[in-house]
């Protein structure tokens, strides 16, 4: 592999041809069988990332997939390429069929020469239609492996196939043959029936399956774009002392820049002249703005949310934290196990089996003394009942009645493949700030001086904070405002940067904010306010006092509060089994308030946007299926690699992005719905794959037996496609709690 | 192991399979096939001539 001497490049590849998780995991070993190269290929995004050594270049890398059976390009993405044509195929193939299956089943439509149409309607659909198949199937062939692929087209080309023998060297062929509508069973050549309706309706079956999952894939570089979107566009650089408004590519290191009130910081830098409160919550998830002055770190994308700032730029481009967090989206999701389709998995081993039995019966009816015509009819009526109909359907079906249902209840499910893939669910981690809190400073209590009247004191710091833009000020004039209704007039109201604000009400100049701007008229907290504004602080919370006429009047405490439906929510997670984990980048004692109010035992604070990752990654090596609920941009990459990620509807479009699962309404209650419906839906796919071959494989000793007919196939066919869809439509009837 | 390994193993089942299937076939035959399973159909009984 590479060493400290080789210099690496990394490159992504869009890989055609793949169409199932196994393709993806066969390219992915291809690939990293070159010296020098680590490849992890996305199924899901139809993409390779390839890192590799000097020695390598990109021609060997596309040669060598090229020489695994699939295509490999540099990424442009061509949504209409994405599809294969698929609808088109759909489309005509279903059109076709219809008359075909039509036709072969009621027997009052088998006109003279209906054989010879159905045969002229169903060639198209098992060549060009099912095409798809039999490349994959042969793919498959071709690497000893057997996916639904090989199942679809053994059975769709053995049932054309035998129909085309039947047709032209049988007596199919003959003016005026009938399918009598009748279940009987009876050994025959075989050579008088044809199964053209088993090989058009499963083909149309299964690319009607097929195009419904290809629109749920989910669009992986969403979340990318909308990251990178939250940077500034551009920046006033301040050149020989006047500003220019340049594009951001154009910043450079050491360059200074001004940032408005309002505005974003244009990149990751240190303030050099001004002071002012900046909204870091995208970074770090904390909910209160913080105060920044000379020579204080900020990052590129949060907002300033105070007075004018001169900024120092110490890392533009692809160095900036923003970039680095977009980085690490894209590495969860490309890096994102594959999980292969269960209808793969069960496919993988029936295939085989088919084989097998059809060769089996062959031998068995040779042996037996049966003419070779015989013989040779039951084991090609073996490889024709085994190709379930309903196959195609069992999974698409489930997830798309799951994920209508999902959008009543208020749950989006936007990657609904992860539904499938998804096993029980252990570890529940949940971001603090917006989803288990509202995210949103209030106030939250009131401690008044002796003497003091809480209302009085409400009516004149809700004055004086409602001229201020300030999250702790907004917090304080909307309690006030609650608790006194309309609020007085204020005269010379002043901000002072960083501090706090000062006005005059009913005559009185009233201070508002951090206790030294008080302490500019009156060294002295009040003892009772002071223990107030301590016990406040020990609990996380936000302490501003209030003063006016010299003297200490009252503390306000402004914290970031609970939802109302946090706790009940806890409770429902955890009766599903699920153990809830509060992660947060807020300190300790913030994170254990929060979390004892809510019932939550485990908690892991003051990590780091990066670090939520990481914490992901360790409880998934320690062995748990970890589902991760935020709303931050900082915990888009821990959505990305937890195993089911479920974002906040009133977070950020970066982590609705990122995220398999988008709760609309912001409520916790609905993470619990979600992961039932998860789990439902997954035992719905499951039940659906067993009843889809349940009952072709009933059918198979009739076929072995030599007791086929193209009523019976039909009916399998049917009674399977009906139960499948029936089933899938039992999901509408899920209720949720929330 | 490798993809023609594992396909060569495959093969060796099969004809296992085979064999086993054709012995089988031998001890328990032979059958009147084809043969009329119902009260009128005729060998053919998957379908019907026309009029």
């Amino acid at each position: 592999m590479t060493t400290n001497l080789t210099r690496t490049a990394e490159i992504e590849l869009a890989i055609g041809g793949m169409t199932c998780a196994s393709c993806a995991n066969r390219v992915e070993r291809k690939l990293n069988k070159l010296d020098g190269v680590t490849a992890t290929v996305n199924y899901a995004t139809e993409k390779a990332n390839v890192v590799y050594a000097d020695g390598v270049d990109r021609a060997t890398l596309i040669a060598q997939i090229e020489a695994a059976g699939y295509t490999a390009a540099l990424p442009e993405v061509d949504e209409s390429v994405e599809h294969d044509g698929l609808r088109e195929r759909l489309v005509v193939s279903v059109l076709l069929a219809i008359p075909v299956v039509a036709m072969a089943m009621i027997p009052p439509l088998q006109f003279t020469y209906w054989q010879w149409v159905s045969l002229a309607l169903a060639t198209p659909v098992v060549t060009w239609g099912a095409w798809p198949f039999h490349r994959a199937a042969w793919m498959n062939v071709r690497h000893g492996a057997a996916t639904m692929d090989t199942l679809v087209s053994m059975g769709t080309l053995a049932a054309f196939l035998w129909s085309l023998y039947a047709l032209f060297l049988g007596s199919a062929g003959t003016p005026g043959m009938t399918h009598p509508f009748e279940f009987t069973v009876a050994r025959s050549d075989g050579l008088g029936a044809i199964y053209l309706e088993v090989a058009a309706g499963v083909t149309a079956f299964i690319l009607a399956g097929r195009y419904f999952e290809s629109r749920a894939k989910r669009r992986a570089g969403a979340a990318l774009r909308a990251l990178l979107d939250l940077g500034a566009k551009d920046v006033a650089v301040l050149r020989d002392g006047a500003e220019v408004r340049v594009p951001i590519g154009q910043l450079a290191v050491g360059e200074r820049f001004v940032v408005r009130p309002g505005e974003k910081v244009a990149t990751d830098g240190v303030v050099a002249e001004g002071s002012s409160a900046v909204d870091l919550s995208m970074v770090t998830g904390e909910s209160v703005p913080v105060e920044v002055a000379a020579g204080d770190k900020v990052v590129g994308g949060t907002v300033n949310v105070g007075g004018r700032l001169v900024v120092a730029a110490t890392r533009v481009g692809a160095q900036t934290q923003l970039a680095r967090m977009a980085k690490l989206v894209e590495q969860a999701q490309t890096g994102k196990a594959q999980v292969q389709r269960l209808a793969d998995r069960v496919s993988a081993v029936f295939v085989p089996v088919v084989i097998a039995l059809a060769v089996g019966t062959l031998a068995f009816w040779l042996g037996a003394g049966a003419s070779s015509s015989m013989a040779f009819t039951a084991a090609v009526a073996v490889l024709i009942i085994a190709c379930p109909c309903a196959l195609g359907l069992a999974t698409p079906t489930a997830l798309l009645v799951g994920t209508g249902r999902g959008a009543q209840l208020g749950i989006m499910i936007k990657g609904p493949e992860v539904l499938e893939s998804t096993r029980l669910v252990d570890t529940v981690v949940l971001d603090k700030t917006g989803t288990v809190t509202t995210g949103q400073m209030s106030l939250v209590d009131v401690r008044v001086a002796d003497g003091e009247d809480v209302a009085e004191v409400l009516r004149l710091a809700g004055a004086v904070e409602d001229g201020s833009e300030h999250p702790i000020a907004r917090a304080v004039v909307r309690g006030a405002r609650s608790a006194v209704g309309e609020l007085p007039p204020v005269t010379g109201f002043a901000a002072v940067e960083g501090i706090g604000v000062r006005g005059t009400v009913d005559g009185r100049v009233v201070v508002v904010g951090r206790t030294s701007l008080l302490e500019q008229g009156s060294p002295h907290l009040p003892s009772d306010l002071f223990f107030a504004k301590a016990d406040a602080e020990r609990r996380g919370h936000t302490a501003v006092t209030v003063g006016w006429d010299g003297r200490a009047r009252a503390v306000l405490v402004v914290a970031d509060t609970v939802k109302p439906t946090s706790a009940e929510a806890v409770v429902w997670l955890r009766s599903l089994g699920l153990t809830p984990v509060l992660l947060t980048g807020d300190n300790e004692a913030v994170a254990r308030a929060v979390a004892a109010e809510v019932g939550i035992t485990e908690v892991i604070a003051e990590v780091l946007p990066e670090q939520k990752v990481e914490v992901v990654t360790r409880l998934q090596s320690e062995g748990k299926v970890v589902a991760m609920v935020g709303d931050g941009v900082n915990d888009a990459a821990a959505l990305a690699t937890a195993d089911l990620g479920l974002a906040m509807g009133t977070g950020t479009d970066v982590a609705i992005e990122a995220s398999d699962l988008t709760l609309v309404r912001g409520d916790l209650r609905a993470a619990a719905d979600a992961i039932r419906l998860s789990r439902r839906t997954l035992r719905t796919i499951k039940g659906n794959l067993f009843w889809a071959f349940a009952y072709n494989v009933a059918a198979v000793p009739l076929a072995a037996a030599g007791l086929l007919n193209p009523m019976l196939a039909g009916a399998a066919m049917a009674c399977s496609s009906v139960f499948v869809v029936t089933n899938s439509l039992r999901l509408r009837g899920f209720r949720g709690l929330a | 192991m490798s993809t023609a390994s594992r396909i060569g193993a495959y093969g060796v089942v099969l004809v296992l399979v085979a064999a086993g299937a054709f012995a089988l076939g031998s001890a328990v035959g032979p059958f009147d096939a084809p043969a009329p399973a119902g009260e009128t159909h005729q060998v053919d009984a998957g379908h019907v001539e026309s009029k």
